[in-house]
Order: C-alpha cells, then sequence, then structure tokens
C-alpha cells in the first residue's frame, strides 16, 4: 500500500476551478500589483466571454487604461466566489458583468453606464443557437452538448429556450469554433453557439455548416454592461472612465481590446435595453 | 512519432511557462461532490504538460479520485497493488507510461487514456476496456482555423518522407480540397533537401505548413522556412504545438489540453453512468485544437485578420520572436513526457 494522504481542497470542485483561474490570471496580477494597493479596480466577469483569451485581453485593457491615463486596474475573474469576494472590498469601484446579475440580490448595488455594442443587426444584445445535425431534437436527454462558457451559463441560457439539460452532458470547450467542429465530427451532439461563429463556419467551409439545424435560439441577452459599483468611485472618475471607453474603438490598443471581446464599441446604457432580456 | 515527442516537449515548455499550480507528485485527492464513484489517476510523471487536462478531469468528474504519479515510485507495480485494492470503478491514464502500465496490469478494468503520442502503436485495437482520446488533431480541424484566420489561403506547400506521412498528406489533402485549398506536397528524403525543395516549389503558393513530419519538424529546418517565408511574404503555418508561432511561425494549432480533459471527464461520466461500456467510445480525436496567431508576423507579412475571427483564437501573441531575448537560438528543447 502506498501511502496516502488526502489534500483538503476548501469548497472542493468550484475551488480547483478557482484555483486554475487564479493561476492562469497571475501573470497579470503580478504586473499590476505595483500600483494595486492604490488603484480601484474595474473587474470583468462574463461567464460567457472570450476566457481562453483572457490573459491577452486583460494586458490589452491595462494598457487602454495606461494609454487614456484612467486610474483603475482591469481585472477578470473567472468565478462567482472570486467575484463576490472581490465585490466585498471599497477598491472595486466598476464592474463589467455579465447582465443577468443586474436583476439579481447583488446587482442593486450597479449602475449601469455603458453597454458593448457589436454593430449590426446584434446590436447590444446577443442570442446563441442550439445547433445540432439533420434528425436532432432539442430535449435530447441522450445528447450532449458543447458550449464555450462556463456549463452553468449554459444552461441557464438554454432554460430561456426552454430546454431542459436533466441527463444532458455538458462539455465546456475554449471556443465556439471547437464546439463546431466537434459537432461536424460526431463527437458530440449539439452545440450551443453564437450565430457569427456559424457565419464564420458557414463561410469556410460551407459543406460542414450546411449539415447544421438550427434547433431552438435562446432568448436575447444584454451584453454585459459596464456599471457603477455604488458609492465606490468619485464623480470625476465615472466621467473620466465613461469618456475613455466611448474612444476605446478610436485607438488602436482600445480597438484590439474590443476586437477580442467581440465588440466594436461603448454606447450608452438606458433602461429600454432591458426589454426583452431574461 | 520524433516530431510529435518534439513538440510535445515544447507544449510542455508552454504549459510550465503558464504557471499551471501543479498536482503535487504523489498525492491522493479526494474531490468531487459525490463518493459514489471511485477513479483512480495514473500520469506517467508530473511533467507540466499532464497538468491541464487532470485538472479539467479532476474539476469536471462527479468522482471520489485517487491521483498516482509513476515517477514517484521506484516500483510502478506499487500503483497497480494500490489500484488492485481500491477496485475503482475507471481509470484515467495521462502518457504513453501510464498507458502501458495499464494496459498490461489492470485487467479488464476499464480505462480511459489522454495524452499519448501516436496511440496506434500500442495495439489496443486487442484491449475492448481501453478507449481514449488521440493527440492528433484531425487536418480538417487545423485548416479550417488557418483558413478562418487568411480567408485568402489557395495553395499550401508541404515537404514529406512517404515513408513517415503518406497517410497524413492523403488526410491533408482530402480536408484541403473541402475548404477550397491546392496542397503541393513535395517529397524529401533528409532535411535538407528542404532548402532545395522550397527554391523550386515556391513560385504561386501562398503557404508553407509545417506538418508533423520527423523529418522536417526540427529548429534547424524550422528556422530555415521561418526567415524565407518571411523574405517572400508567404505565410508559415504549423502543427502540433503552439511553440512554433511563439518562435515567428504566422500560426499554429495544436491538441487544446483543457478541451481533452473536458472531453475524458465526459467520457467518464457516461461511462460511470452506464450510458455506454468504455469500449463503445474506441479511440477518438480531441475535439477542437489550440489556435496561436502571431500578430506581429501576420503586420510584416501584410496580411489582414478578419475582425470576426479575434474572439475564436485561443491566444495572440503581439511580439515578435527576434524582440524576445534569448529566443534566437531557436525553440527550448525539453524532454517530452513519456
Amino acid at each position: 500500500m502506498t501511502s496516502i494522504e488526502k489534500l483538503t481542497i476548501r469548497g472542493k470542485r468550484g475551488d480547483v476551478r478557482l484555483l486554475l483561474g487564479a493561476c492562469l490570471l497571475a501573470g497579470t496580477v503580478f504586473a499590476s500589483t505595483a500600483s494595486a494597493e492604490e488603484r480601484k479596480e474595474l473587474l470583468f466577469y462574463d461567464p460567457d466571454g472570450n476566457h481562453q483569451a483572457i490573459v491577452r485581453i486583460t494586458a490589452l485593457f491595462n494598457s487602454y487604461l495606461r494609454e487614456t491615463n484612467v486610474p483603475l486596474n482591469f481585472q477578470a475573474i473567472v468565478s462567482s466566489d472570486n467575484f463576490s469576494r472581490r465585490l466585498s472590498t471599497d477598491t472595486s469601484a466598476f464592474v463589467i458583468v455579465s447582465s443577468p446579475l443586474l436583476s439579481g440580490q447583488g446587482g442593486k448595488r450597479f449602475k449601469p453606464l455603458l453597454v458593448p455594442d457589436a454593430g449590426g443587426e446584434a446590436g447590444v444584445h446577443y442570442r446563441k443557437l442550439l445547433v445540432g445535425k439533420a434528425g436532432a431534437v432539442a430535449n435530447d436527454s441522450m445528447a450532449t452538448i458543447a458550449t464555450a462558457g462556463t456549463k452553468e451559463w449554459a444552461v441557464s441560457l438554454l432554460a430561456t429556450a426552454s430546454i431542459k439539460v436533466s441527463g444532458t452532458r455538458l462539455i465546456s470547450v475554449s471556443k465556439d469554433i471547437d464546439a463546431l467542429l466537434a459537432l461536424s465530427f460526431g463527437q458530440v451532439q449539439q452545440a450551443l453557439v453564437t450565430p457569427s461563429s456559424l457565419e464564420v463556419l458557414r463561410t469556410i467551409n460551407a459543406a460542414a455548416a450546411g449539415q447544421f439545424v438550427v434547433l431552438a435560439e435562446t432568448a436575447p441577452v444584454l451584453r454585459s454592461p459596464l456599471c457603477l459599483v455604488s458609492g465606490n468611485a468619485s464623480p470625476g472618475l465615472i466621467k473620466q472612465l465613461t469618456a475613455s471607453l466611448k474612444r476605446m474603438n478610436e485607438n488602436p490598443t482600445g480597438r484590439q481590446t474590443l476586437l477580442m471581446l467581440g465588440f466594436s464599441r461603448w454606447v450608452p446604457f438606458t433602461p429600454s435595453m432591458k426589454r426583452g432580456t431574461k | 512519432m520524433r516530431a510529435s515527442r518534439y513538440a510535445l516537449g515544447w507544449l510542455g515548455f508552454a504549459v510550465a511557462a503558464g504557471c499551471v499550480a501543479p498536482v503535487a507528485p504523489g498525492k491522493t485527492f479526494n474531490l468531487g461532490t459525490s463518493d459514489h464513484y471511485q477513479v483512480a489517476i495514473v500520469r506517467s510523471s508530473a511533467n507540466p504538460v499532464f497538468e491541464i487536462p487532470l485538472r479539467r478531469f479532476i474539476n469536471d468528474v462527479d468522482a471520489s479520485i485517487a491521483v498516482y504519479t509513476l515517477s514517484d515510485y521506484a516500483n510502478p507495480m506499487g500503483v497497480i497493488k494500490d489500484i488492485e485494492v481500491r477496485r475503482p470503478e475507471l481509470v484515467f491514464v495521462l502518457g504513453s507510461q501510464a498507458l502501458v502500465l495499464a494496459r498490461d496490469n489492470l485487467g479488464t478494468m476499464p480505462v480511459i487514456f489522454a495524452m499519448v503520442v501516436n496511440s496506434s502503436r500500442f495495439g489496443l485495437e486487442s484491449y475492448p476496456n481501453i478507449s481514449g482520446i488521440g493527440l492528433e488533431t484531425p487536418p480538417l480541424v487545423e485548416f479550417t482555423q488557418f483558413k478562418m484566420v487568411a480567408p485568402g489561403m489557395k495553395k499550401l506547400l508541404t515537404f514529406y518522407n512517404a515513408t513517415n506521412s503518406t497517410g497524413t498528406i492523403a488526410s491533408a489533402r482530402s480536408a484541403l480540397a473541402q475548404l477550397g485549398i491546392d496542397l503541393v506536397a513535395v517529397e524529401v528524403s533528409t532535411a535538407e533537401e528542404v532548402v532545395g525543395a522550397y527554391a523550386t516549389h515556391k513560385a504561386g503558393v501562398d503557404s508553407v505548413w509545417l506538418g508533423p513530419e520527423p523529418l522536417v519538424m526540427n529548429p534547424t529546418t524550422f528556422a530555415f522556412l521561418r526567415e524565407q517565408t518571411r523574405r517572400d511574404k508567404i505565410l508559415l503555418v504549423a502543427s502540433l504545438s503552439s511553440q512554433f508561432t511563439r518562435q515567428g511561425a504566422l500560426m499554429s494549432v495544436s491538441v487544446d489540453t483543457n478541451n481533452v480533459g473536458g472531453q475524458a471527464a465526459v467520457m467518464a461520466q457516461r461511462a460511470l453512468a452506464g450510458e455506454m461500456l468504455p469500449q463503445g467510445f474506441g479511440v477518438v480525436p480531441p475535439i477542437g485544437g489550440e489556435l496561436v496567431v502571431n500578430v506581429a508576423v501576420a503586420k510584416l507579412i501584410g496580411i489582414t485578420i478578419p475582425d470576426t475571427v479575434y474572439p475564436f483564437i485561443n491566444e495572440i501573441i503581439a511580439v515578435d520572436y527576434k524582440s524576445a531575448a534569448g529566443t534566437e537560438a531557436g525553440p527550448p528543447k525539453l524532454a517530452p513526457p513519456r
């Protein structure tokens, strides 16, 4: 018998994710520690965000903030536990946060200021499509669904399309194109993806995209808005940040950051944008 | 196979540099919210290349999990004896040594493997209890992503040796035909022949593919192709490792180890739930592929990456290799995982 030592990892599964996320972000955290003490933070928490490129996005966003003299650190967060912990400190002045969280208990602290716009018909909302091959049906309890983003987020999105996931296996992949290629190869039975990823695949490989049928469409979701965390930023800082982000697409670093996030610009938030969003 | 092991060494470097907290060697875990199932994980060594799939598997599988690292044991049979006592419902192995140990000693116990170079050499068809995920990304997955970044790709040049890569070239040709790309595959018998073959065949091609060919995938040939393609404004794309992109290729697609861990976890969950016997899976290709693009090289050779593609790139390298100190001598050489 080998010597067996049990490692007690608090919170079990969630914390493994937390540890991994923390490590992935460590480089960025170290890079900004010199000023972390003094600077307020702009937290980014979007379970449907471009996680595979989060280190690059963090570096770019911070470069842009420096170039435009906004005294904030952009800090990406990958778990809800960590997000809650960071929010409890008074250094969190702003958040870019998944819009469904605005209506939750903690959402009362957030005042939306700006919303990302992807341009074209997509605008400030997005949907996801549940895609399968011919003959596939939605609500197939034996299906494995590939999705980018977290599984929990996928479950809540699918619920808006009345898709139950009881018995269904969800596999979280790095990006939408992976999910579509996995579907094409028969490695999964369905994929939950953005319409834009399907379009990209259609332009490169029409034959592969032609095999797919859309089984369901989620309700429109408002893209993750920039919000003020009540009481944590001065009027001057609010004005400085919003002015900077509105001009983000005019600066090469800013434009690159927006591209990585899949947006083209920031626009002012209006309450009517919430309508039609679940 | 040599090429794959060489590139895996690079992959290990990338993971190490990516600061993934390693699982402490020789330890066992008790993770997951369920003690209903027992799963053992055996990895060949503490090589960083195994960390991401290991972590992802632990995170996604709802079971009590024990982790063994073979390199910690003077006699690997100690691992087998412990597994025989625990009698887990399933064993997940990472790396060739761990796979061979499981194949030869675990009888009919269900085994899922990952991160094994060229698994076909292990005669697994005679072991119905063993299934797993291959390490080789299908050509269509690679080229779809290359074409996504460079939609103008029409004619691709590659070099191969008939003894090693005839099958690979046939698969690539078929995948490329689906994407409307012509393949110019030039047979070479030595690495030195690539120099002359490049000069002879470069006219009219817009891209060069450094495929999984042992003869070509070496630092000298890579450096030659990198410099020549830059001079000729030709795209250099590579398989197997993102280190080629870090070292000056335009882009690469290699196995996405995060996806592999999740994929193995889904296979394990289905086997544990009795939905499918492990042998029902067979050996499947990895899901997707890690697309890494060097935008500094794109600028240098004058290609514009479509805006719509950026959200689908796993990693963007923004500096050319010549700007990174200490990398002029070529890619780092690490011992490949075993």
